[in-house]
């Protein structure tokens, strides 16, 4: 490499060059601004929760009927006992006095949300709602999560080939596959699979893959449990791929051409880098970035996308557990599985946030966005 | 510098033309270029927007975009080690080996020649490993030595993202990378339009000594006629996709043959100017996909004849390696002569 050692040039004090005695300065303020986002967030999230969940409570007491109504309803019609005899069977069970005033519901319920506690469900009474919870967001948590990270892979994998070979018959076939998957509700296509692929084709037998599990299967970490696991998961999980896939292809296949025609793809193909480089760190990082908020975004929406899909499925996770709850007017188990809906999609755009930071040096929080 | 020796040609252009295949039709964006780039040498190419340059220095390094065709010719390059190659001929692996070790370029969008998310030091890791050089001391070494010689804050500019440096940071920090493999080719496309005057004069200053010390040739791309004066050893004129004059930089400027440099020549503003015109070139370059017959300047030539208009003037020596293509030599050079209408080039 070169030899002569370089004249003693003045060097030039441009832009942001921390001084010496500047530098403790801007560090404490940096910390600052780097405290006052946090601390900003977490205001806006609970301010978030806040206004969901009240938003929530009025709303829910506001549908037709109520949990004793229902029950007594319920308990005529397939008991055929008198309506007194209903009526006084219901209010044995229940806790819940509907006729209490709203605002004292309200205040109640706050008190004790504020401490931790959820309350206990109405129509199975006795059970916590976060036990509840607990019990059924795993399996939704498993199977919407791989759908969406089967489907983000698939997406940028095969958006990413289209983009490179535009204009080839894998891009024409993938482009018209994306658009018109792209355009059909996800109900439509779990209805489409049970009946198309179940029922007329018989590919699989229906009932043998409704549920979330076999029932005849001791629980456990063994093959056979986790086999039966992911057979009761697989059409759900195909349906969100299905449903989402699209969506990611043609995001990713137009943020990849977009990249590919920036100038630093050139100047880095004339520096003589291989192919497999330019492709990772200089496409697909950059190309990568606009999906990734997206994705961040989409998890979201785990569990609200997740309630009709896994009521065609019976399948057993929290979006079915919401249906059932609605229909049976359970006031403290849909607030309990609102509140959760709305603080995944609170932390999930915070994560959107810091991986976006994380990826793009440009906009580390706590630098420009503060 | 004079540069007559054969032996000491480190590229050679011969016959080249490329065109873009467009909706319209194909697009004439290079026209049968032909030049030799001596060592130490810079070659200063001007002419307005539009005429070609970016496109023939492309084709030199083969980074043509994907709708752009070779039609023809040859370019030859002369390793130091004396080796020729046929830089049409190489394969993809060659190729990769060709950029940057042999021939580097900056480009005109310099501000965005950086990729946004990683740091300038991994780019010049990337570079070296491309080219086999995998010490990271060594490229690390050669990275902060070539920033103290462009005037850059060595530590700190190595370990920044590209969005914390100014344009005129960045522009350097190319210059820097480009000259990271010690290639022997440098093209630069106008490296000075998008920054301020006062930066423009830095990086001219800060090529020039560099070029002293570390001995490549340039290729030098300017709009501005004055920095091209200043840098060039010699000068060539493109109009529409052709050269249409090249000569040494004293004799194009002080005597040049062809109308259209002429032109070029009379729209430079002088300080010492007074009450003399400021004479722009009238009308604009012509279309590329169905240029004019015969001359292709003719149409905005005020010197044109009847034959300008039929018949395409050859590029012809008209002095010591003095070339252009006009049918009206003589009276552009004593138009040029009769108005000593320019200052000398420092
Ligand atoms: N990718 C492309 N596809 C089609 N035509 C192109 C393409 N790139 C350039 N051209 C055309 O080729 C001609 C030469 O363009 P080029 O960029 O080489 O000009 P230039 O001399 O570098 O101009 P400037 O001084 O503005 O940079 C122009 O007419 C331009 O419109
Ligand atoms: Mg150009």
């Amino acid at each position: 490499m070169e030899a002569t050692p370089a004249p003693p040039v003045p060097l030039e004090q441009e832009a942001h060059m921390p001084r010496p005695g500047a530098a403790g300065l801007l560090r404490q303020g940096l910390r600052r601004i780097a405290t006052s986002y946090t601390f900003r967030v977490i205001v806006q999230g609970a301010l978030t929760l806040w206004a969901v969940t009240t938003f929530t409570f009025v709303m829910i007491r506001q549908m037709p009927g109520n949990p004793v109504d229902i029950k007594i309803d319920q308990l005529m019609q397939t008991r055929g006992m008198t309506y007194e005899e209903a009526r006084n069977m219901a209010a044995g069970l229940f806790e819940f006095d509907p006729n209490a005033p709203i605002l004292e519901q309200y205040l109640d319920y706050m008190g004790k949300l504020i401490q931790g506690d959820m309350g206990q469900s109405i129509s199975s009474a006795g059970t916590p709602v976060i036990d509840q919870i607990l019990r059924y967001l795993p399996w939704t948590l498993f199977s919407v999560g791989s759908g969406l990270l089967i489907s983000f892979t698939l997406g940028v994998f095969i958006g990413m080939a289209m983009a490179y070979w535009r204009g080839s018959a894998f891009d024409n076939i993938m482009t018209a596959f994306a658009s018109i998957v792209y355009g059909i509700p996800d109900f439509v296509i779990a209805l489409l699979i049970l009946l198309v692929a179940g029922v007329q084709l018989q590919l699989f037998r229906v009932g043998s893959v409704l549920g979330g599990v076999d029932n005849d299967i001791q629980a456990g970490f063994n093959l056979a449990y986790i086999g039966s696991l992911i057979k009761h998961a697989a059409l759900p999980v195909l349906t969100y791929v299905l449903a989402s896939v699209g969506g990611w292809i043609l995001t990713m296949k137009s943020s990849t051409i977009s990249t590919l025609g920036e100038d630093y793809i050139t100047v880095a193909r004339a520096r003589g880098l291989s192919e497999g480089r330019i492709l990772t760190a200089y496409v697909g990082r950059n190309a990568m970035l606009p999906l990734v908020t997206r994705l961040a975004i989409s998890i979201g929406f785990v569990v609200g996308g997740s309630v009709i899909i896994e009521t065609i499925f019976l399948y057993p996770g929290l979006g079915r557990h919401l249906f059932l709850a609605i229909g049976s007017r359970d006031y403290t188990t849909m607030q309990g599985v609102f509140l959760v809906i709305a603080f995944t999609v609170v932390a999930s755009n915070i994560l959107a946030d810091l991986l976006f930071g994380l990826l793009d040096p440009r906009v580390r929080v706590g630098g420009q966005q503060s | 510098m004079t540069f007559n020796s054969h032996n000491d040609v480190v590229l050679s252009v011969q016959d080249l033309s490329i065109s873009y295949l467009t909706p319209r039709g194909r697009l004439r964006a290079v026209s049968h270029a032909s030049f030799d780039l001596h060592q130490g040498e810079t070659l200063a190419l001007i002419g307005e927007s539009g005429c070609g340059k970016s496109t023939l220095n492309l084709g030199l390094m083969r980074l043509l975009p994907t709708n752009a065709r070779v039609d023809g010719g040859r370019i030859e390059y002369t390793r130091r080690d004396g080796a020729p190659i046929d830089v049409l001929r190489l394969n993809d692996r060659q190729l990769r080996q060709f950029r940057w070790s042999e021939c580097s370029m900056v480009f005109q969008a310099a501000l965005n020649s950086l990729n946004p998310v990683i740091r300038v030091r991994d780019m010049f890791y990337d570079t070296a490993a491309a080219h086999g050089k995998r010490f990271r001391r060594q490229v690390r070494d050669r990275a902060l030595d070539l920033f103290r010689r462009v005037r850059l804050d060595p530590e700190r500019v190595f370990n920044a993202y590209p969005h914390e440096l100014s344009g005129g940071m960045r522009q350097r920090v190319l210059l820097a990378l480009a000259l990271l493999l010690n290639p022997q080719v440098v093209i630069l496309d106008e490296p000075t339009t998008a920054v301020d005057i006062l930066t423009q004069r830095t990086i001219i200053e800060v090529l020039k000594a560099i070029r002293e010390e570390l001995n490549f040739s340039t290729i030098f791309i300017s709009h501005d006629l004055s920095v091209a004066a200043e840098m060039a050893d010699t000068v060539a004129t493109m109009y529409a996709g052709e050269i249409v004059e090249i000569g040494p930089v004293y004799e194009l400027f002080y005597r040049p043959r062809h109308a259209y440099t002429l032109g070029l020549l009379e729209a430079v503003p002088r300080l010492s100017a007074g009450e003399e015109e400021l004479v722009s070139i009238p009308g604009s370059p012509p279309d590329l996909i169905e240029p004019p017959a015969g001359c292709k300047f003719h149409v905005r030539c005020p010197f044109a004849t009847d034959r300008c208009r039929v018949e395409p003037p050859p590029l012809e020596p008209v002095g010591e390696n003095h070339l252009a293509a006009c049918w009206e030599k003589a009276r552009v050079l004593t138009h040029a002569l009769e108005n000593a209408y320019h200052d000398a080039p420092r």
